[in-house]
């Protein structure tokens, strides 16, 4: 049976791939960054890197080859990721014009941005 | 802050990676003992790197499953909208109630649910008997199709159509696992598998992989805010990577590749385990 953009399971199925294709891209980009801080770290002897670089610095950082700064890079990338699944999601389902799921993405949405605004306080 | 083995943090996210992809479960039930009892780290930090490890093995876990079109993202996605407040109610709640109560609460309805989990063999109804004790909710179905899903399990070769059911029901009781999860620290697979499975009649394949989607969303939050308050250390985190991503792949792979009924056995043993380790921690026993 042909598939075409009108079968649902076709929709859903290329929705798939789409936040599997982004998870991999950002989960390889972050390993990549955290990989890259072991090696520095290790090559200029420095085994015990103190905390995470606050976010202001990081370019900076990265830029002097600061071990920290490379993990904290691949871990906010890794950390962030779910926000990417929700994102892909939402655009899809206003393409599909989805009325359930979009309701959902939209709750999902304000429900993560109260829970900081909460959490954080 | 103790001296730690960067090979020995790698093997523990190996570990924790396998056995957390491949149950639903995340790993971090594991990997706090592991991180405090045994390499000495305090304990707030070992609770940030464990979330943190969650993230990234949900992440991995759910970037291959989700490939082979095992996890129902639609159903993740309704699920975590109660799990995401009853996870930031349970860390409000953390320091007004009892910690040891609870544990040993839990722990005993845990032992309940593995008794209700374990597979029997099905019994051979005729067809009269078999519409006469259908699900009443399966007549009902209509208004939730959106959430049915489909997948191919290697496993049998074949193709495995099925319906959510109850999922006003899931999320009610969504919200009390992100509670128990926060409150806990136990991650919410441990609930979210069985719930899906026995109330929502989702396979078991699909409730882990749905199960590793909902565990990023529930512990993006908590990692971020551990992270933020300083409680990630570079130094203990990057040797961890690594070996949760390997076992987050090597779990997704066992799980894909195994029958559905040893899976569930094997699940039922972690949680049993987890149940009993929970009760005695709560008497002060472990």
């Amino acid at each position: 049976m042909m598939q075409t953009i009108d079968n649902p399971q076709a929709k859903l199925q290329s929705l798939n791939k789409r936040v599997s294709l982004a998870l991999r891209i950002g989960i390889g980009i972050g390993l990549a960054l955290v990989l890259a801080g072991i090696v520095i770290s290790i090559v200029i002897n420095a085994p015990h890197m103190s905390g995470l670089t606050p976010l202001i610095s990081l370019i900076p950082d990265l830029l002097k080859l600061s071990p920290a700064a490379f993990v904290t890079a691949g871990l906010f990338i890794i950390l962030l990721l779910p926000a990417v699944i929700l994102i892909i999601s939402f655009a899809h389902f206003i393409g599909t014009r989805e009325k359930q799921p979009l309701i959902v993405c939209v709750v999902l949405v304000l429900m993560l941005a109260a829970s900081y605004v909460l959490l954080l306080k | 802050m103790p001296d730690v083995n960067i090979w020995a943090l790698a093997g523990t996210g190996l570990i924790a990676g396998t056995l957390g992809s491949m149950l639903g479960v995340g790993g971090g039930l594991m990997m706090v003992p592991i991180l405090t009892l045994w390499m000495g780290i305090p304990m707030q930090y070992a609770i940030g790197s464990s979330l943190v490890s969650i993230v990234i093995n949900a992440c991995t876990a759910t970037s291959v499953y989700i490939d082979n079109h095992v996890t129902n993202l639609k159903l993740g996605l309704l699920l975590a909208t109660t799990l995401i407040p009853g996870a930031v109610a349970g860390a409000l709640l953390a320091s007004k109630l009892s910690s040891p109560v609870l544990s040993l609460l839990f722990g005993a309805l845990m032992i309940y649910v593995c008794y209700t989990l374990i597979p029997r063999k099905p019994n051979r109804l005729s067809p009269e008997e078999f519409e006469a004790t259908r699900d009443p909710h399966e007549k009902e179905h209509a208004p939730h199709a959106w959430l049915d899903g489909s997948y191919y399990d290697p496993a049998i070769r074949q193709e495995v159509s099925y319906q959510a059911h109850r999922p006003v029901t899931g999320m009610a009781t969504g919200f009390f696992a992100g509670v128990i999860s926060s409150l806990l620290g136990v991650g919410g697979g441990i609930i979210n598998v069985p719930v899906m499975n026995l109330l929502m009649k989702v396979p078991i394949k699909a409730a882990i992989a749905t199960s590793s989607l909902l565990l990023a969303f529930t512990t993006m939050t908590g990692s971020l805010i551990y992270a933020y308050n300083g409680y990630v250390m570079p130094y203990i985190i990057a040797p961890l990577i690594p070996g949760i991503f390997l076992g987050a792949r090597l779990g997704t792979a066992i799980a894909r590749r195994v029958q559905s009924r040893a899976l569930m056995v094997i699940f039922i043993v972690f949680l049993l385990a987890t149940s009993v380790l929970m009760i005695l921690r709560a008497l002060n026993i472990f």
